[in-house]
This record gives C-alpha cells, sequence and structure tokens, in this order.
C-alpha cells in the first residue's frame, strides 16, 4: 500500500464536528485533510517515527509511511487512535532517540484527535447471549433461580478480555443442539407437577445416626459429648466409644465432637435416613454446631471459634463458625436433588483419619455438632411464578387415556398431571402473547405471534396435549434469534435495546418490568431517568453477578483455582487440599467484596493500587501476617503501618493467580499489572520464544535467568515495558504471602530462607523503585492512567465490542471529569452508562 | 482416525530418540512401545507455527489456529470435523469426541465456526450410544423427539428469516451463521432418524462401569480406548479423538502431587522422577491400546494397519510452558513406518503438514490443511 494524498478542501470546523458526532452518516463524516496532514503530521512522522515505521522494519508490525489517512474508515482510525495514545502516554519515540519537541507534540496530538472525534460511527452489533447470560436469561424469565443449564452450554470464547465481546460469540450447531435441550430442562423445572402443593417436612436428625460420626466416635477421632464432658457410652481407658453399644438404645446425644477436618475419603456427611430427602426442589439446612477443646478426657471451652463448611457433593454452600461458648443454629437454603445429601467440613482442625490409641490421652481443638434438620421442599406459593408464566390460572387436571390427544411425554413419579384449556386457541394466543414479550424484551410485532401460534396449533392438530403444544412452542420462542440475540431496531434510539444493554452490564440479565416500562415509554433514554435506574440496578443483588463476571474476567479471578499451591514449598495447613478452598474462596470474596466497596461508595480508581482497609477474614489476615481477626466472615480492617497491603494489587486473589502454585515470574505478574490495571498493550512475545525454565533448587534466581534475557536488546524493548511491577511484587510468594527470601528445596528439605529477594527496578519512563511502596507512588501519581483503563475495560464489557478510536476519546473526556469526583468508580459507571458509546447501540 | 492427546506434555529428554532415520537408538519412553517400532514414526521439531501461550494451545492441537492465549482469538475448524464434513455419512456417528479427566473444560474438535464440541467423559455413555438399542417405545420417543426438534429448528429459520430483514449489513453475517446452525442441525437429525431404525452392532463384552476416582487417569484411560477400540471394531464411526485432561489426577500414587503441579518441577530430580512415572504409566496404556489393534484381524491385516493412531502433547517442555518440539508420533494407518523424522528445532516443521498426509490417507482430497500446505516430508505411504 503506498500513501495517496487526496485534496479535498476541509469545510468543517473540527468544534461543530465534535458534537455532532455521533450520529453523522457516512457521507457527511470529515473527509481528508490533506494540508493538515502535510504540514502537520507528515514531518513530525519523517523526523521522529518512519526510521522505525517503515517498510524495512516496521517494528511492532506498524508502518507509518504508508499509513492512509482518509479517517472515515474505521481501521485507519483504530491505528491513528493507536499512534494517538502512544504519543499521549510518551512511550514513543523510545526515550533513548531524541525526543520532540512539546508543542509540536502537541500540534500532532491535536490534529489527530480532531480526525478522530469528527469520525465517530456506530454500527449496531447484534450479539449472541453468552452461557452465563443466557443461565440468568432464563432463571429471571421463568423465576427459576435454582436454575442450572450452564453447565450443558459449551464454553464461550472471549474477545477483548471478555465473554460479552460479539465477535467472539460464534454458535454452531452444537449450540443449537444444546438450546434445545436446556430448554426442555428449564420448561420441565418451571411447570407444576401436582395442583397440589408438595407437602413441607421438617426433620431432625442427631450426629449418632449419621454412619461417618459415630464411625468416628468409634476410632477415637471423635467423641461423643454431654454438656460436661464425655458421654457415658465413651471409654475413657480405651478413647473410643465402647465397642458394642447400640445406637438405637441411646437417648440422643448431647453432640459428637470432632477432631480432624473431612476428605473424601473420610467425609463428615450428614446423611441418614431422617434426613434424606426425595422431591428435588429448595430446603432450609439448619445445624447446631460450636467449638470446644478437650484435654484428656476433659472438656473445655474453646479458646476461639471455629470455621466449619457446609457443602454438597458438588458445591460448597458456605463457611460458617462454631461459637465457642454455646452452640449456635446455623440456616442456609439451596436447591437440592433428590437423595443428595451435605457434608460438615471442619476445615480448620488438622488433617487425620483415626488415633490409635482413642482420645483419652491427647489434647486438641475440636468442632462438635448437635444437630442438623432439613425443612422443604419450601414453596411460597402455588403452583409456583415459573408455572404462572407459562400457564397463568389454567388448570391441572390428571390425563385421562379417554381424552383423544396423546399421552404428554413428561416422566412423572406419581400420577399424570397435565395443564387443559377449554378454549385452546383463545389461551395460547394470550400465553404466547405475554410469554414472548417477556424473552424477546420488547413488544413482539404480530407477525411473529402468528408465526408461534401457527406452530402451536400445528401441534395441536397433530394430537398434542394442550401442555405439550404450548411447551414445544415456548421452546421454539427458547432457540429464537429473538431471544439469543440482543441487537437494536434500526431508526431512532431503541429504548427497548438500551434496557436490555443496561440489565445485561449490571445483571447479565434480562431487563425487569420496570426497565420495560420505561422503555415502552420512551423515556429511558433520559439522562436523569438513566442515572436513577442505574441506581436501582447496582441496589439490587443481581449486581452481584456484574461484580463476579467482570472482576473475574478483568482480574481474572476465574482462574483462580488453575493451579494448586505446591505442597513442599507450601506446606502449610490451610493449603492442603481438602480445606484450601477456605483460604482460596476468601480470597476471591476479598477482592469482590473489595471491588463491591468501591463502586458503593464511590472509591477512587486508585484503591486498585493502594487503599488504607482491607477486607478481612481469619485464613486471608493469616495469610497477611495481620492479628486480631478471627472467623469466618469478611469484615473492614484498617490496615497497620508496614502491612505490606493495600489495594488490589496486593490482594492473595491477584497474587495466586498471577503464579503457577509454584514459582512467581516478574514477566507473568509484570504482565498482569501493566495490561490488566494500567491498561498498557503489552506486545505478545515473538514467535519461538522459549519460556524460562523455573528452578527452585535456589542455585539460581528468576531475576538472575530474566537479567540475561533483558540485556538482549530485541528483548529489553518489551521486557522494559511489562517487568517492573513484577520485580516490585517478587516480595509476595505464590500464595500471596509476604516474603524476603525465596522458599527453595534442599533436596526435599524446604529452606524458608534462600535468596534473598530484589524488588527493585526501573519504570518504563525511567523512574526508579526500591520496593513496591515506592512503585505504587509512582503509579498513584497518575490516576488519570488507572481511570481510562478503568472505563475502557467497563465500556468493552457493557457494549460487547472493542472501544473505537472515537469511543475512547469519549472515555478521555470521562476521566477528565473524573478528576472532580476524584475519580470515585460509582460516578465512573454512572459516566460509562450515559456515554454516547454506551446509549446509542 | 484417532487422537490421543495428553494435556500436561510429555519431557523431552525421555521421549525424543537421538538419532535420525531408521536406525534410531529407542529413547526411554519409545522403549515401552519397542514392539511396535515398525508400526509407528515419531517426529522431531515439529510443531504448529504460531500456536503458543502454554496451556492455552491445548484448543489448537488438531486446528492449528494461532495465538490462542490472545485477545481476539478465535478457533477454527478441527482436523477430525474436517475430516468428518467428508466422510463421516459413511458411518452411524460421523464422529466420537471423548476426555478423560477431572476439569472436563476443554476439547480438541471444533466446529468450522471454531465453536467447542463438549466431549463424552462417561465410558458408559459412549457404549450406550454404540451399541444399546432402545427398546421400541424408546425408539418411538426418541424420533419424536427427533422430529419435534426439526419443527421447532423450521420455525426459528423463519424468525431468523424475519430478523434478518430488519437488521444491517453488518449484523446479517452474524444471522445466517445462526442459519447455517440450525441446517446443519437438522441435517444431523434427518441422519440420526435414519440410522434410529436400523439396528446397532452388538458386542459380546458387558457395559464398563464408569471410574469416579479423579486420581485413577491410567485405569480411565484405558477404559475409554477400549471403547474407542470397539467402536473402530465394528465401524460405528471412523474418527476419535480423545484428550487426557490431567490437571488434579495423582495417578493414586499415595501422598502424590497432582499431575499439573509435577510439570512445574522446577527441575527437582524427585519431582521429575515421579513425573517420569506418569509418563510412562501414559505410554504402556498406549502401548496396550496399539497391541489390542493389532490384535484384531481386518481385511487381510490387521486394525492397526488400516488405523492411523496419532499420540501427541500442545506442550514440547511444561516446566517452561513451550509449545515448540512437540512429542509427536503416528502409528498404524498404512504408512512406511520405523523412522525417526527429524525437523529443525530451532525453526519448526508445520505439524499441519502431518495432518494433510493423514486426510491424504483417508481418501479425502485436500492438498492443505490449517498451516499444512502439503504432505508431511519423508513420510510416505505404505502402497
Amino acid at each position: 500500500m503506498t500513501f495517496t494524498p487526496v485534496s479535498l478542501p476541509r469545510f468543517l470546523a473540527a468544534a461543530t464536528l465534535a458534537l455532532t458526532a455521533a450520529h453523522t452518516p457516512a457521507a457527511d463524516r470529515l473527509p481528508p485533510d490533506s494540508s493538515g496532514y502535510q504540514k502537520i503530521i507528515r514531518p513530525f512522522l519523517e523526523k521522529h517515527c518512519i526510521d522505525c515505521h517503515d517498510k524495512d522494519e516496521a517494528k511492532g508490525d506498524l508502518r507509518l509511511d504508508s499509513l492512509p489517512t482518509d479517517f472515515r474508515d474505521p481501521k485507519t482510525v483504530e491505528v491513528w487512535t493507536h499512534v494517538h495514545e502512544r504519543l499521549r502516554d510518551g512511550e514513543m519515540p523510545p526515550k533513548k532517540k531524541p525526543q520532540p519537541d512539546a508543542a509540536q507534540s502537541q500540534a500532532v496530538q491535536r490534529w489527530l484527535a480532531q480526525q478522530i472525534r469528527a469520525n465517530a460511527t456506530r454500527s449496531t452489533v447484534i450479539r449472541r447471549l453468552n452461557r452465563i447470560e443466557y443461565e440468568n436469561t432464563v432463571r429471571d424469565l421463568l423465576n427459576l433461580p435454582w436454575l442450572d443449564v450452564k453447565v450443558l452450554l459449551p464454553p464461550d470464547a472471549e474477545s477483548h478480555g471478555f465473554d460479552t465481546v460479539a465477535e467472539a460469540l460464534d454458535i454452531s450447531y452444537v449450540q443449537m443442539a444444546r438450546y434445545l435441550e436446556t430448554a426442555e430442562v428449564a420448561l420441565e423445572l418451571a411447570v407444576a407437577t401436582t395442583p397440589e402443593v408438595p407437602e413441607s417436612k421438617t426433620s431432625r436428625d442427631w450426629p449418632q445416626n449419621m454412619g461417618w460420626w459415630w464411625a468416628r466416635a468409634g476410632i477415637g477421632a471423635g467423641v461423643p459429648l454431654t454438656e460436661d464432658g464425655p458421654d457415658p457410652v465413651w471409654d475413657s481407658t480405651t478413647g473410643k466409644v465402647r465397642v458394642g453399644t447400640d445406637v438405637k438404645t441411646l437417648p440422643p446425644l448431647k453432640a459428637i465432637g470432632v477432631f480432624f477436618h473431612a476428605d473424601p475419603a473420610s467425609p463428615l456427611s450428614m446423611e441418614s435416613g431422617k434426613l434424606r430427602i426425595r422431591v428435588p426442589g429448595v430446603y432450609r439446612i439448619s445445624l447446631s454446631a460450636y467449638a470446644f477443646d478437650w484435654d484428656k478426657g476433659e472438656l473445655r471451652p474453646a479458646k476461639a471459634a471455629r470455621p466449619f463448611q457446609i457443602t454438597t457433593a458438588t458445591r460448597s454452600l458456605g463457611f460458617f463458625d462454631a461459637p465457642q461458648d454455646k452452640p449456635a443454629v446455623v440456616s442456609l437454603t439451596t436447591w437440592l436433588n433428590a437423595n443428595e445429601s451435605f457434608s460438615f467440613n471442619p476445615v480448620s482442625l488438622v488433617h487425620g483419619a483415626g488415633l490409635k490409641n482413642g482420645a483419652a490421652d491427647i489434647t486438641r481443638p475440636g468442632v462438635a455438632l448437635e444437630w442438623a434438620e432439613i425443612e422443604g421442599p419450601l414453596n411460597t406459593q402455588w403452583p409456583p411464578i415459573s408455572h404462572q408464566r407459562l400457564f397463568g390460572d389454567l388448570p391441572l387436571e390428571e390425563w385421562k387415556k379417554e381424552w383423544k390427544t396423546d399421552r404428554p411425554p413428561y416422566k412423572r413419579p406419581g400420577k399424570l398431571y397435565t395443564v387443559v384449556s377449554h378454549a385452546p386457541l383463545v389461551d395460547a394466543e394470550r400465553l404466547l402473547r405475554d410469554f414472548a414479550r417477556r424473552a424477546f424484551r420488547r413488544p413482539p410485532v404480530e407477525e411473529e405471534i402468528q408465526r408461534y401460534l401457527a406452530f402451536a396449533r400445528a401441534k395441536l392438530d397433530a394430537n398434542a396435549s394442550f401442555e405439550e403444544a404450548m411447551r414445544t412452542a415456548y421452546k421454539a420462542i427458547l432457540c429464537s434469534p429473538d431471544f439469543l440475540f440482543l441487537h437494536s431496531e434500526p431508526g431512532p434510539p431503541d429504548n427497548y435495546a438500551l434496557a436490555a444493554r443496561l440489565s445485561y452490564f449490571l445483571w447479565s440479565s434480562t431487563p425487569d418490568d420496570e426497565l420495560v416500562r420505561l422503555a415502552a415509554d420512551g423515556t429511558l433514554h433520559r439522562p436523569e431517568v438513566l442515572r436513577a435506574q442505574t441506581e436501582r440496578l447496582l441496589a439490587d443483588t443481581k449486581a452481584q453477578r456484574f461484580i463476579e463476571n467482570f472482576t473475574g474476567q478483568w482480574l481474572k479471578l476465574r482462574d483462580i483455582n488453575a493451579t494448586q499451591p505446591d505442597r513442599q514449598l507450601y506446606p502449610e495447613p490451610e493449603f492442603e487440599s481438602d480445606v484450601a478452598s477456605y483460604a482460596i474462596d476468601s480470597m476471591v470474596e476479598e477482592t469482590r467484596l473489595f471491588f463491591a466497596a468501591m463502586f458503593r461508595d464511590d472509591l477512587s480508581v486508585t484503591s486498585v493500587i493502594d487503599s488504607d482497609f482491607a477486607l478481612l477474614n481469619e485464613p486471608l489476615a493469616k495469610i497477611y501476617g495481620i492479628d486480631g481477626v478471627t472467623g469466618a466472615a469478611l469484615r473492614h480492617v484498617k490496615l497497620p503501618p508496614g502491612s505490606h497491603r493495600g489495594g488490589i494489587l496486593t490482594q492473595a486473589a491477584i497474587l495466586k493467580t498471577s503464579a503457577n502454585g509454584t514459582t512467581t515470574s516478574p514477566v507473568t505478574r509484570g504482565v498482569w499489572v501493566t495490561t490488566r490495571l494500567l491498561g498498557r498493550p503489552v506486545p505478545p512475545p515473538p514467535p519461538n520464544t522459549p519460556g524460562i525454565d523455573p528452578d527452585v533448587r535456589g542455585a539460581t534466581t528468576i531475576r538472575e535467568q530474566l537479567a540475561k534475557h533483558r540485556t538482549v536488546e530485541s528483548c529489553a524493548s518489551c521486557h522494559t515495558k511489562m517487568d517492573p511491577p513484577g520485580f516490585a511484587l517478587e516480595n509476595y510468594d505464590a500464595v500471596g504471602g509476604w516474603r524476603e527470601h525465596y522458599r527453595v528445596l534442599d533436596g526435599t528439605r524446604l529452606n524458608r530462607k534462600g535468596p534473598p529477594v530484589d524488588p527493585s527496578g526501573e519504570t518504563v519512563k525511567g523512574q526508579a523503585f526500591g520496593d513496591l511502596e515506592a512503585l505504587k507512588k509512582i503509579l498513584l501519581a497518575d490516576p488519570d492512567q488507572l481511570a481510562r483503563n478503568l472505563a475502557l475495560k467497563l465500556l468493552t464489557y457493557a457494549t460487547g465490542t472493542a472501544p473505537s478510536g472515537p469511543d475512547r476519546f469519549e472515555m478521555e473526556d470521562l476521566v477528565i471529569r473524573s478528576r472532580a469526583t476524584h475519580y470515585g468508580l460509582r460516578s465512573m459507571i454512572h459516566e460509562v452508562v450515559q456515554s454516547k458509546a454506551f446509549r446509542n447501540q | 482416525m484417532v487422537v490421543v492427546y495428553t494435556d500436561m506434555g510429555i519431557m523431552p529428554q525421555f521421549f525424543f530418540p537421538e538419532q535420525p532415520g531408521r536406525d534410531y537408538e529407542l529413547s526411554p519412553y519409545l522403549e515401552i512401545l519397542r514392539e511396535f517400532r515398525n508400526d509407528l514414526s515419531v517426529f522431531s521439531g515439529v510443531s504448529h507455527p504460531q500456536v503458543d501461550g502454554g496451556h492455552a494451545a491445548d484448543i489448537c492441537f488438531l486446528t492449528g489456529a494461532p495465538h490462542p492465549g490472545r485477545g481476539g482469538f478465535r478457533n477454527s475448524i478441527s482436523l477430525d470435523q474436517f475430516a468428518a464434513e467428508r466422510i463421516g455419512p459413511q458411518t452411524r456417528f460421523g464422529h466420537l469426541n471423548l476426555i478423560v479427566g477431572n476439569e472436563l473444560r476443554q476439547s480438541l474438535s471444533w466446529t468450522s465456526s471454531g465453536v467447542r464440541i463438549p466431549p463424552e467423559q462417561k465410558p458408559s455413555a459412549v457404549f450406550k450410544q454404540l451399541f444399546l438399542q432402545g427398546n421400541p417405545a424408546e425408539v418411538a420417543a426418541h424420533i419424536r423427539q427427533l422430529s419435534e426438534g426439526r419443527s421447532i429448528l423450521d420455525t426459528v429459520a423463519d424468525s431468523a428469516k424475519s430478523l434478518q430483514r430488519r437488521l444491517g449489513a453488518e449484523d446479517r453475517g452474524r444471522v445466517d451463521q445462526y442459519f447455517t446452525s440450525v441446517r446443519e442441525l437438522e441435517q444431523q437429525m434427518v441422519k440420526a432418524e435414519e440410522w434410529e431404525t436400523k439396528p446397532k452392532p452388538q458386542v459380546d463384552v458387558p457395559a464398563p462401569q464408569d471410574n469416579e476416582d479423579r486420581n485413577d487417569t491410567i485405569g480411565r484411560t484405558r477404559l475409554m480406548l477400549d471403547m474407542t477400540r470397539l467402536a473402530l471394531q465394528t465401524d460405528s464411526t471412523r474418527l476419535i479423538t480423545i484428550m487426557i485432561q490431567d490437571a488434579g489426577s495423582t495417578h493414586k500414587v499415595p501422598n502424590g502431587a497432582d499431575h499439573h503441579n509435577l510439570t512445574h518441577h522446577g527441575s527437582r530430580p524427585e519431582v521429575i522422577a515421579n513425573l517420569r512415572r506418569m509418563e510412562e504409566n501414559q505410554l504402556k496404556a498406549f502401548g496396550e491400546f496399539l497391541g489390542a489393534l493389532k490384535g484384531i484381524p481386518d481385511g487381510g491385516g490387521n486394525l492397526l494397519d488400516h488405523t492411523m493412531v496419532l499420540h501427541g502433547a500442545g506442550m514440547g517442555n511444561a516446566n517452561a510452558h513451550s509449545n515448540v518440539n512437540l512429542p509427536i508420533l503416528l502409528a498404524g494407518g498404512g504408512f512406511k513406518h520405523g523412522q525417526h523424522l527429524v525437523f529443525d528445532k530451532q525453526r519448526n516443521y508445520p505439524l499441519a503438514n502431518l495432518y494433510v498426509s493423514m486426510l491424504q490417507r483417508m481418501g479425502i482430497d485436500a492438498d492443505k490443511f490449517a498451516s499444512g500446505t502439503s504432505t508431511l516430508r519423508g513420510l510416505e505411504m505404505a502402497s
């Protein structure tokens, strides 16, 4: 490609253009400003840039000698935006080359800014719901909060860091096949299968009737307890339960206490005949537990509350504290499948199976269970809302052979009930109209209603029952492009599409009735209405999905379990595999709560780098070496001086995710900080770059290994950009702990005082730092950078497209305005929602 | 064609022979496969150009799509799916896509639009799919389900047409993709309906019990390879991919660390020794599979003669997470085997050239695939 100047006069003032940019049709956009280019840009490029960015070298695959100048072409705009940003951030020309005159550089930037801003275009981008959004949408559409269908769908690809980005959300026959299946699963769960509400029962049982607990007492790994001490069935000479004790003849024991945490070979399952559930549904699980200390047969008050976890075979239901003085009741509500049982895991206790000589002569901490109770299935109304959304108030009747329709193909344990209608076509139309409106997030057009109605009618004509005909039509709606894709209708700003954009941004789901109502009356796009709705959505519990999905990808929290701590290097009991989830789930929770606090309290984006508080529970405080925090609940803790903590940057979740369980790499962590927190692009490694072969034997440190690499000029040009934050973070080990020396292995023996850590370095701009505290000061001096990064990441996530050049300038304006609110995150979310890039879908 | 892939790499120092050609000395790992020396070829200095990103490269083993770790990455069609589009209709199942492991996040098989095809994890489900004939009511129910599915697809295709009319040019491509998906699924359903009424082949073995032990990689691998053998023996399909995803498994070594952690061995000799045992056991299980195929007579030769079995990993050195110099071997399938083909270790030879050779061996008229632009130099068909 060669540079061909196009000589067209500039006929519009740039200032006017900037205001009218967003909706300018292609033909009216700014034509190439050839004279400006020749006068301002070309001489600058020739003096400072073209040496490296020409056809001979084309460093970074960028050629500036032949870059087109027609800013009406979006691709051209992207490249020039990149050039503008490198100049603005002082990254180019490189430090060691002659630096441009500031006024000249300013003039170049001004000219580029004018051209780019003047050519804003935004085309509608249709995008498929990702599988998380799909699940949330069906959950909210049918009011099925426990629906679990995400796992049936193939994982989605991501682009520009997020799985909400349209270009990566392809669709193939694989998804189509699965959508048929997931729709079936959802509809089956949604409909009532009996006219009467299923009976709810409460049953309680004691650990003596739970096999695993009783077995513990039998091998000395646990003890039966009364108020004052061991129950008489416990034999103080063997330290175990008396041989031949018949559980059935015992009065309920006060409790059984255990000394070891659970593991897969020895779970503390609360399985018993009384607690077994037969009907799937929502249940309340309650249990009473307490902590105690055991001293050679004597019961003593515990020194502290002790945490325990409730799990099913496949998921964690949460962490709770067993109090130290008297038993406390813990309750939680969850969905349980038939025969699904739950287990108890006292995660702070040590690992062990049994005690050979029983518990007679040991002194240990313990946790005791008094009883467990299960109540359910819980149904607040019947038929459930999910059923009403599909069938309104139509009655359920037992299916009879005499009916001329086919037997509905549903598997039911007892009698087969089905929805009946005496005016099938009238009911079908009414129900389809209502369902389509919800499913399509807009009023359906008449043609659509008729299409699905004809489909249901064809089923009825083919002898299907009313319920089956309707379910097939609902399935079709749930597989239709109008449900699976978000898009906006052409013409004036589409308020329904705006409602969807806002709700998928902050709830990862479909708009609720209020948003749809505001779309219908055409007021949603008004700044004050949009602002009030943003507040409302953020205040709702569904905003938790935004926190999880945004931080899960921006900060890579989804990958926290990609590696487990190496047990030789990190033998700490909290990282033992059966209890590690307590520490690791806490890490993720800390970062999520911190981000939630940032937008709740409108904290500055600089909190990403530093803060004077942290949100901690006991395992986190232990990793951070902070005293006085006990229990499972995370709480606000003012950081003591010299804590080495503060900000997201030094949170354990970040430090663990950016390491590999064994070693840390300044390159990996450096890239992590540079791209995710600072938003500076890092070029990918050139092909066939060998990775570093990590060595934990202590002979060479990672820094020494890297030093060789960094002296090669072709490597250094990138490594000087990306490594520095990684060096500063070398003071933090692979599980987030503070270190001044590397841990190394002498043979198999752990040496915690290996070679000393050197956290010093120099930023790409040549600012030297001695450690992370010093680097933090450097990073905090440029809050614009942090705000810009977060604004762009939020916009990408929210709009499902990588911000275009003009979008990036709009975000730049936002950054400048956010100086006035001290870069508060909540203010910034409002600004993003109010931006043209967000509103003009 | 069978592809067996292990996602934790294979330690190069124990895999690659030193000498090129036919007279190479067996490396410690190839020693395990000694009896198949003349049934296989081993390759050095091959990889997929521009496929990098450490573990991210797993999903590109059969696609060769560049830079899986980067933003904006899009996968492309995998070798098995490319072949299935051409020879799939000849058998009851166009392909089988299997996985052994705990996390089940990945897959070797990808559609032409770069969408992951979820693999099957349960040997019992594979067996059921291949051999268990439903009773007449079940067959009828399945046919009813397929025809209902097709009627739904017809309706949503109409919705897509009307949506298409309301969209701008940029967005129509996406709806076209939706159309294609609907059409492809319809075709598959038509084919499934046809096969549904034909009896499935009968085999003289009991249905397998799934192995739920997350640490028993070898036991699970054996079971899946056994299903693979049965599928080939009954000609139920000719394209099978198996990903062995081994993070989180200790291979039942008492107090053992998991396979993934061991690969980050940091050059500790005792960790390398443990890792070596794991890899040796994996290759033993693979050898047993080759032996089983070789023992089954098939049209004048044996089943191995008529089945290409590719074994490989996406990392040349897992400790450094490098994606070059991949450990690759190809057994059976009627090639002139028995050699160590050596390519440039600095500037690797494209692995996809091997895929072109394999496609042509299946009678597929393809002269390129992914980054492959010719058949693999030095690998010739037996006759």
